[in-house]
C-alpha cells in the first residue's frame, strides 16, 4: 500500500513537472519567438484588427504592421488584409474572417506556418521553398508545399478547399479521412459528420475567385481628397484625408 | 544622268533620311527609339519610339507589327501617346519563340504613312531581338555575407509598381553579438532614410513617399567590427503614374474606371495655320464574370474626303464563353487572312465546353467610300499619229478629269468566319473563310457618256451648245479618266492545326490557305457573250459555274491569277486548258499552288535546347486584302536552335534559312537566298553587370545567272547595262545577274551606372552592314550606325534627364551615295510641388548631308549599238546638300488630383537648308485637359 502511494505521488509530481517544465518552456520559446514577426500586412482596406497574444485589446491594422506568434487577425464585412509571411508566402484574408497565427521562423530559407482560420475565407500563394504551411479550420487540416488555393470556413465550421495551382494534402480531422488535391480540385468538410467529398471548379469558378481578390486588391489603394479652408484674413490651410471605398 | 541606274538613288537618299512623302521633304521627321539589348517574355513587353518633326496630335493611329522567329505573317499591337512618346506594350510570352522581329507603323490624318525602320516592308528588314525568359527572382530573394542572412520580402527586385503601393521591407537573421542591430542602416536612392524607417532587430520596413517614375534602389548595411557592410542591395521601377500600366494595376477591376480627354491646339505647319480640337475617353470595368471596355476618339480634322478620323469602339466579355467587339476594331483570324488590321464592323465569337468548339464572325468595312470629284468637262485634242513630215494627226476630244486630289476610293467590305475544334493547349484544328470586296455601287464612277448622262449632267455646263450636241451625237469622243482605283475583290480560305504534348514542350503548327483576287470586278461576271468580245468561247456549264459562284468571288477576266493557259490556234481558236505545276513531290499536278500559302513549324524544348524547324511556301498569286504586310513568291525552310548556358545566363541562338522565289517560273530567273546567324546575350540576374547582346548575320543572294556581254570586259563589263548572251551565234538579251553577299554585325550594350551619386541607365548600340556586289559596279553598300542613350535620376533633386545620340554613316551604290546623319536629343523633366506639377522640354537637332556622284551612260563608241553601252561615274555631276533641323518642345503637366490634370505642350521646328530654299518655320501650341475616374 505504502509502495502505491509512492508510485502515485511520484507520478503526479512527475507528470507536473513535465507540464509544468512544458509550460515554462513554451512560455520561453513562445518569448523567443515572440521577437521575431511572423509576417506583416502588406496591404489592407479597413476594418482590420490585431490582437497581439501578449494583449487583451485589438488594434487598428497599418501598413508592414508585424504578426506574431499567436497574433489574431480580424475583417469586418468591409476589411479586407494581404499579410506576407517571412517566406514570401502571401495570405488574402477576405471581409468577415477570423485567424489565428502560429508557427516559428527557423533560418532564412524555412518557416513552419499554420494559419488557423476560425471563420472567413482565406486565399493563400505559398511559395516553393522549404517551407512547411498549414491551414487548420474547425474541421480540416490542408499541408501545402508550393501552391496556391483557397479555404472557406463557414459558420457551423465546415470547410472547402480550392485549389488553383500545386497540390494540397487535406485531412479531415474527425473522420481522418485524407485526400490529395490538385489544380482545379475542391475538396468539402462538413461538420456534421466529417465527410470528405471531391469535385471539380470550373473555368469560371477559377476566373471568378481570382477576380475577387483582384478587386480586394485594387480597393486597398486609398483615396485621397483635399480640403481648404479659409479665414477671414485670406488665410488659407489644405487637410489631406485619405479614404478607403466601400463597394 | 541619262538613265535611271538600277538603284534608284533618290529613293535610297529619301530612305536614308526616314521620310515617305518627297513633297515634305524639308520638314524634317526622325524617329528615335532605343532596341533593348534583349526583350524578356512576358504579356506586357513595352517599347517607346520618340517621334521628332510631327505633331503627336496628327497620328491617327500607330501600330507595333511583329512575329516571332521570321514567321509569315506579322501580328499588331496598337500603340499609345504617352509623355510626348509613342508607347506599346505587346506580348512577347511565346513559350517556343526565340526572337521577336518588329516595326513601327505611324498613320497620319491625312492618310502618311511612316515606318520605323524605314525599309521594313520593302526589304524585310525589321528589328531583331533576342527574347529571354523573365528571370526567376525567388533564388535573389533570400542571400548572406556570412555573418547577416536576409530575405526580401517588398518590393521584389524589378519589380514594378505604382508609387502608392510602395513598401519596403527585409527581414534579417544573424546570431545574437555577431552584428550589431543598432547600426543597421537603410538607404533609398542612396539617401539614409533609418530615421524614417521602422528597424528592429528582425525586421526593416519603410513606406517611401513621393516616389518618382523610374529605377529606385534600396541598399541595407550594418557595422561589423567596427566597419560598415553592405548586406545587399535591389532595385525596382515605379510606374509613372498617368501610364497606361499603372492605371491598370490601380484600377484592378472595378465596375468603371477610365478617362476623359479634350485638347485644342493651334499649329502652324508648312506655313499653314491650323485650329483643331479633339476629345477622347476610354472606359473599361468587370462586375462578375462580365468585362467590357469603350474608346473614342473625335475630331474636328473629320473629314469625308479621307477615310474615319473619329474611331470609337466597345469590346464586352462574358467569361470565356462569349465576346463581341463593335465599333472601329482591330479582329484576328488565321495570321494568313486577318492578323489585326482594323476594321469597322462587327467582331463575335463564342466559346462552348470550356473552350472545345469556338467560333467567330467578323463583319464589317476595311475602308470607307470616298466620292470622286470631278472637273467640268472641257473639249481637247488628242494625237493619233505623226506625219512623215512631222505634222500630227489629231482628233477632237471631250475629257473629263478629276478635280486635284478628287480620286475616291470604295467601301471595302469583309465577312469572316472562324470555326475550331479545341481549345489549342493540346490540340486545336480551324477553318477559316473571309470575303473581301470593293462595293462599286459606294461611289459614282463616270466610265462612258451614259455614266455621264446619268449620274452627273452638270460637268457639261462648261461645253456650249454646240460642243453638247456634238457629244450627244458622238458618245465615243467622251473621254472618260484612267483612274487607277478599280472595285476588287477577294475570297480566302485557310485551315489551321496545332498540336502540343510534353506539357508544352512540344508544338507543332500548320497553317494553309488558299485566295483568289479579281482586280477589276466593275465589268461583272465573265460571261458567254464577254467572253466572245475578247475572243475567248466558253461551254455554257462553266458559265453557269461562274454565275452561282459569283456570291462568293466574282471571275473574269481581270483575276490577278488563273490556273489556266490559252492556246490560240491557225484558225484564231483560242483553247483553254488547266496550267500543271509541281505540288510537293508531284510534277504537273492541276494545284493552283500560286494561289496557296501555307507555314508548318515544329518547337521542341528538351534537354535546355529550344529546337525550331520551319517551311513556309507563299505563292506569288496568294494575296488577301486584309493582311497587306504579307511577304508572297518565296519559300525555304528555316532551322534555329537556342540554349542557354551559365545558369540561364547566357543565350545562344544559331540559325540558318534558305529560301527562293520565282516559285511558279514567271519570272526570268530564281533567287536563291541564304542566311546564317548567330547572336549570344549575357543575361546576367545581377543589376551590376551589363547585358550584353552581339550578333552576326550572313546573307547570301544568287540567281545563278552570270555578267556575260561579248563587247565588254573587266571593270565596263560590271558596268554593263544589258546583259548579253551569244547562243548559236546569236547575241541574246538575258536575265539581270544577282549575287551579293552581306554581313552584318550588331552589338549593344545596357547597364545601370552609379556616376557622381547619379544612377544612369546606360545604352550603347552599334551595327555595321557592308554588301558586296559581285556582277555590278555599283551594287556595293556599307552602313555603320552606332546609338548611344543615358537616362539619369536625379536622387538630390526631383529630376530626370536623358541624352541620345544616334550616327548613321552610309555609302551606297559604291560610292555614288553617302548619307551622314547625326541626330541628338536631350531632354530633362522635372517635378515640383510634390510631383504635382511635371516641368519637360526636350531639345533634338538633326543634321543630314547628302553627297551624291551620277552616273552617265557611255556609248562606248558606237551609237548604234545598244549592246555595248556602260555606266559610269558622272564626276561633273556631283551634288551637296546639308540639312539642319532644330525642334525644341516643352511642356508642363499639373495633377490637381488623381482625377484632374492640366497638360500644356508647345514645339517649334527650324529647319536650315543650304540649297538657299527658304523653309517656314513649324510651330505647335497645344493644351489638354484629363478627368481620370
Amino acid at each position: 500500500m505504502k509502495s502505491n502511494k509512492f508510485i502515485v505521488a511520484v507520478s503526479i509530481f512527475a507528470i507536473g513537472g513535465i507540464l509544468l517544465g512544458d509550460m515554462i518552456a513554451s512560455h520561453v520559446f513562445a518569448s523567443l519567438n515572440n521577437d521575431r514577426p511572423l509576417a506583416i500586412i502588406r496591404r489592407y482596406k479597413p476594418d482590420v484588427s490585431i490582437k497581439h497574444s501578449n494583449e487583451e485589446s485589438w488594434k487598428d491594422a497599418q501598413m508592414a504592421a508585424p504578426l506574431f506568434d499567436s497574433d489574431t487577425l480580424r475583417t469586418d464585412a468591409n476589411g479586407y488584409a494581404a499579410v506576407q509571411f517571412m517566406d514570401n508566402s502571401l495570405v488574402k484574408v477576405k471581409p468577415n474572417s477570423l485567424l489565428i497565427i502560429r508557427g516559428e521562423v527557423l533560418d532564412k530559407n524555412s518557416t513552419a506556418s499554420r494559419i488557423a482560420v476560425e471563420v472567413g475565407e482565406v486565399f493563400m500563394n505559398v511559395t516553393k521553398r522549404q517551407s512547411k504551411f498549414e491551414v487548420q479550420t474547425p474541421t480540416a487540416v490542408a499541408t501545402v508545399k508550393g501552391t496556391s488555393y483557397n479555404t472557406e470556413v463557414s459558420g457551423d465550421g465546415s470547410t472547402i478547399v480550392s485549389v488553383l495551382s500545386g497540390s494540397v494534402e487535406l485531412l479531415a480531422i474527425m473522420s481522418g479521412q485524407k485526400v490529395t488535391l490538385t489544380r482545379k480540385d475542391r475538396g468539402k468538410v462538413d461538420s456534421k459528420n466529417s465527410n470528405l467529398s471531391v469535385s471539380k471548379m470550373s473555368d469560371k469558378d477559377l476566373n471568378g475567385k481570382e477576380n475577387e481578390y483582384s478587386n480586394l486588391d485594387s480597393g486597398t489603394k486609398p483615396k485621397t481628397i483635399r480640403l481648404r479652408f479659409g479665414n477671414n484674413a485670406g488665410q488659407s490651410r489644405q487637410v489631406e484625408i485619405q479614404y478607403f471605398e466601400n463597394e | 544622268m541619262k538613265e535611271v541606274s538600277r538603284i534608284s538613288l533618290v529613293m535610297f537618299v529619301l530612305n536614308m533620311l526616314l521620310l515617305t512623302n518627297v513633297s515634305e521633304v524639308f520638314a524634317q521627321v526622325s524617329i528615335n527609339h532605343t532596341q533593348p539589348t534583349v526583350l524578356e517574355k512576358t504579356n506586357q513587353a513595352t517599347l517607346e519610339f520618340e517621334i521628332l518633326g510631327i505633331n503627336l496630335q496628327d497620328i491617327q493611329d500607330a501600330f507595333l507589327n511583329y512575329r516571332f522567329d521570321g514567321g509569315i505573317a506579322y501580328q499588331s499591337a496598337k500603340a499609345d501617346i504617352e509623355r510626348g512618346k509613342v508607347v506599346v506594350t505587346f506580348d512577347t510570352n511565346v513559350e517556343t519563340a526565340n526572337q521577336v522581329q518588329y516595326y513601327l507603323v505611324v498613320n497620319l490624318v491625312n492618310d502618311e504613312k511612316f515606318l520605323y525602320p524605314a525599309n521594313a516592308e520593302s526589304d524585310d528588314s525589321p528589328i531583331n531581338v533576342t527574347l529571354v525568359d523573365p528571370k526567376d527572382v525567388s533564388n535573389d530573394l533570400s542571400g548572406s555575407d556570412g555573418v547577416v542572412d536576409f530575405t526580401i520580402l517588398s518590393p521584389l527586385p524589378n519589380e514594378e509598381i505604382v508609387p502608392e503601393d510602395a513598401l519596403v521591407a527585409l527581414t534579417l537573421f544573424y546570431n545574437e553579438g555577431s552584428a550589431s542591430s543598432d547600426s543597421i542602416k537603410i538607404l533609398f536612392d542612396g539617401v539614409d532614410v533609418t530615421g524614417s524607417a521602422d528597424v528592429t532587430p528582425y525586421l526593416i520596413t519603410y513606406v517611401p513617399q513621393n516616389l518618382l517614375p523610374g529605377n529606385h534602389s534600396v541598399e541595407v548595411t550594418y557595422t561589423y567590427n567596427g566597419k560598415s557592410t553592405s548586406l545587399t542591395k535591389w532595385d525596382f521601377p515605379t510606374l509613372d503614374p498617368n501610364s497606361k500600366k499603372a492605371q491598370a494595376k490601380r484600377s484592378g477591376k472595378k465596375y468603371a474606371a477610365g478617362q476623359v480627354e479634350l485638347s485644342a491646339r493651334n499649329q502652324s505647319i508648312f506655313g499653314t495655320t491650323d485650329d483643331i480640337y479633339k476629345s477622347t475617353f476610354r472606359v473599361g470595368g468587370s462586375a462578375g464574370w462580365f468585362k467590357y471596355n469603350l474608346n473614342g476618339m473625335f475630331t474636328s480634322q473629320e473629314n469625308s474626303r479621307l477615310q474615319p478620323q473619329h474611331r470609337y469602339g466597345i469590346e464586352m466579355y462574358a467569361g470565356n464563353i462569349f465576346e463581341l467587339q463593335a465599333g472601329h476594331i482591330f479582329p484576328k483570324m488565321n495570321p494568313l487572312m486577318l492578323a489585326g488590321n482594323r476594321v469597322y464592323g462587327v467582331n463575335t465569337a463564342l466559346h462552348l465546353f470550356d473552350r472545345l468548339i469556338n467560333a467567330q464572325v467578323t463583319i464589317g468595312e476595311m475602308r470607307r467610300s470616298v466620292s470622286n470629284l470631278y472637273s467640268n468637262v472641257r473639249d481637247t485634242s488628242i494625237v493619233l499619229a505623226t506625219n512623215l513630215d512631222g505634222s500630227a494627226q489629231t482628233e477632237d476630244k471631250y475629257a473629263l478629269n478629276f478635280q486635284n486630289q478628287g480620286t475616291g476610293t470604295f467601301r471595302r467590305q469583309v465577312l469572316g468566319g472562324r470555326f475550331a475544334l479545341g481549345n489549342g493547349d493540346v490540340f486545336q484544328m480551324g477553318f477559316n473563310a473571309m470575303k473581301v470586296v470593293d462595293r462599286e455601287s459606294s461611289i459614282n464612277v463616270i466610265e462612258n457618256y451614259d455614266d455621264l448622262i446619268a449620274l452627273q449632267p452638270e460637268l457639261l455646263n462648261s461645253l456650249d451648245a454646240t460642243q453638247k450636241a456634238d457629244l450627244a451625237a458622238n458618245p465615243d469622243k467622251f473621254l472618260a479618266p484612267n483612274s487607277s482605283t478599280k472595285p476588287r475583290d477577294n475570297f480566302m480560305f485557310a485551315g489551321d492545326l496545332t498540336i502540343r504534348g510534353f506539357s508544352g514542350k512540344m508544338a507543332l503548327r500548320s497553317d494553309y490557305g488558299m485566295s483568289l483576287l479579281n482586280n477589276d470586278i466593275s465589268s461583272g461576271v465573265l460571261n458567254k457573250a464577254r467572253a466572245e468580245e475578247l475572243n475567248l468561247s466558253i461551254p455554257d456549264d462553266i458559265a453557269n459555274v461562274l454565275d452561282e459562284i459569283s456570291w462568293l468571288i466574282i471571275v473574269n477576266e481581270n483575276m490577278s491569277y488563273l490556273p489556266l493557259s490559252f492556246t490560240t490556234d491557225d484558225n484564231g481558236d483560242t483553247s483553254v486548258d488547266v496550267l500543271k505545276t509541281r505540288f510537293l513531290f508531284f510534277n504537273d499536278t492541276p494545284v493552283p499552288t500560286a494561289l496557296m500559302a501555307s507555314q508548318n513549324s515544329l518547337n521542341l524544348n528538351f534537354l535546355g535546347n529550344n529546337f525550331q524547324a520551319r517551311y513556309q511556301w507563299v505563292g506569288p498569286e496568294y494575296q488577301t486584302l486584309a493582311n497587306t504586310a504579307l511577304r508572297r513568291d518565296i519559300a525555304g525552310y528555316a532551322f534555329s536552335d537556342r540554349f542557354r548556358l551559365l545558369s540561364n545566363t547566357i543565350y545562344v541562338t544559331m540559325g540558318f534559312e534558305r529560301f527562293q522565289d520565282n516559285l511558279i517560273g514567271s519570272k526570268e530567273s530564281t533567287t536563291q537566298t541564304q542566311i546564317i546567324n548567330g547572336d549570344v546575350s549575357w543575361y546576367p540576374v545581377s543589376k551590376n553587370l551589363p547585358r550584353l547582346s552581339v550578333g552576326y548575320r550572313l546573307q547570301t543572294r544568287d540567281n545563278g545567272i552570270k555578267r556575260l556581254n561579248p563587247y565588254l570586259n573587266g571593270d565596263n563589263l560590271l558596268a554593263a547595262i544589258r546583259n548579253v548572251q551569244v547562243i548559236d551565234g546569236n547575241e541574246t538579251i538575258i536575265a539581270t545577274p544577282r549575287n551579293d553577299v552581306s554581313n552584318q554585325i550588331t552589338f549593344s550594350i545596357s547597364k545601370e551606372l552609379e556616376f557622381l551619386g547619379l544612377r544612369n541607365d546606360f545604352t550603347l548600340n552599334y551595327m555595321n552592314l557592308v554588301t558586296t556586289d559581285d556582277v555590278y559596279a555599283f551594287g556595293d553598300f556599307s552602313s555603320d550606325v552606332y546609338s548611344f542613350g543615358i537616362i539619369t535620376n536625379w536622387a538630390i533633386l526631383p529630376m530626370r534627364t536623358n541624352v541620345n545620340v544616334t550616327l548613321n554613316n552610309s555609302n551606297g551604290s559604291s560610292g555614288l551615295a553617302k548619307v551622314d546623319i547625326l541626330g541628338v536629343n536631350l531632354g530633362a523633366s522635372y517635378f515640383l510641388f510634390n510631383e504635382k506639377l511635371n516641368v519637360f522640354a526636350d531639345f533634338a537637332l538633326t543634321t543630314n548631308t547628302i553627297k551624291t556622284i551620277g552616273l552617265d551612260v557611255s556609248d562606248n563608241g558606237t551609237t548604234e549599238n545598244l549592246l555595248d553601252d556602260y555606266y559610269f561615274r558622272d564626276l561633273a555631276n556631283q551634288t551637296s546638300s546639308d540639312q539642319n533641323t532644330y525642334i525644341l518642345r516643352g511642356g508642363a503637366t499639373y495633377n490637381f488630383n488623381e482625377h484632374h490634370a492640366l497638360l500644356f505642350d508647345a514645339s517649334f521646328t527650324n529647319v536650315q537648308v543650304n540649297t538657299g530654299i527658304s523653309v517656314p518655320n513649324d510651330r505647335v501650341v497645344q493644351l489638354r485637359y484629363v478627368y481620370r475616374f
